[in-house]
């Protein structure tokens, strides 16, 4: 009976480090591409580790988040299911 | 003058088909007792006819006992919450998501209000961070909501009384 919340854990499981992974990649793939700095392009500036100043464009996360909080919620909803369909002592058992 | 119809014994002839009152009918089981009245077998109350009409009561050639306890079907145990591991894991993520969301989201936004500052590190930690932890930490602190909620419900629909 508790084989399908079980399913849900790990699926809500993979679904976080799915969410994760894209996420690093939508980051990492982010910060290797800074744009030249412009006075008219209303970007922030940073300074990058040499010391030059670069500009980026709008961070998106894109699905990365998303994924991770489906994953969250579906992890809750299995540990809810799996706490009511716990079956371990019986009150008589005392 | 005999009567052949079978009556059911189970019941007052009083009440089942072709029982005329007054003119001596009786039982097939009842055959010494021509002419006389019911056995006082058949003169049950309401309640008892009721009673043994119910498949789930009990047998009425039991001996009656007055301190016999009333039938009452017997509950199911409950199942107590102790040692639930799972309740354990909801207990510990409900804190650990709210309080994890609502630092994050506070952090969040005291970077977005502290301005840009100009250092290599700063477009992660001043921008890009922030704005990953402005858009799960609202999730985070109703996911956490929704475990705390989960789990003390859990709580009272177990709940017993001490005894």
């Amino acid at each position: 009976m508790s084989r399908l919340p079980l399913a849900m854990l790990g699926a809500a499981a993979l679904i976080m480090i799915l969410g994760c992974a894209v996420l690093a990649y939508t980051v990492t793939d982010y910060l290797d591409s800074p744009l030249a700095i412009s006075s008219t392009a209303g970007l922030p500036v940073f300074q990058s580790s040499d010391g030059s100043l670069v500009s980026y464009d709008t961070f998106q996360p894109g699905v990365g988040p998303s994924l991770i909080t489906t994953g969250s919620l579906l992890m809750f909803a299995s540990l809810f299911l799996l706490a009511v369909l716990w079956r371990g002592r019986r009150v008589s058992d005392r | 003058m005999s009567d052949e119809r079978d009556f059911d014994p189970r019941f007052d002839p009083a009440f089942q088909r072709g029982y005329v009152a007054g003119n001596g009918t009786a039982p097939t089981q009842n055959p010494a007792g021509q002419g006389s009245e019911p056995t006082p077998q058949w003169t049950n109350p309401p309640q008892a006819l009721d009673a043994r009409a119910r498949p789930d009561a009990p047998a009425m050639d039991a001996p009656a006992s007055p301190a016999a306890p009333a039938a009452h079907p017997t509950p199911e145990p409950a199942v107590t919450l102790d040692g639930n591991p799972w309740v354990r894991v909801l207990w510990v993520i409900a804190p650990v998501f709210i309080i994890g969301g609502v630092v994050g989201q506070t952090w969040s936004q005291s970077r977005f209000m502290g301005g840009v500052t100009s250092s290599a590190s700063d477009v992660l930690t001043s921008y890009v961070t922030p704005t990953i932890a402005q858009s799960i930490c609202p999730w985070m602190i109703l996911t956490g909501l929704a475990a705390l909620v989960g789990v003390v419900f859990l709580h009272a629909v177990r709940w017993r009384r001490a005894e």
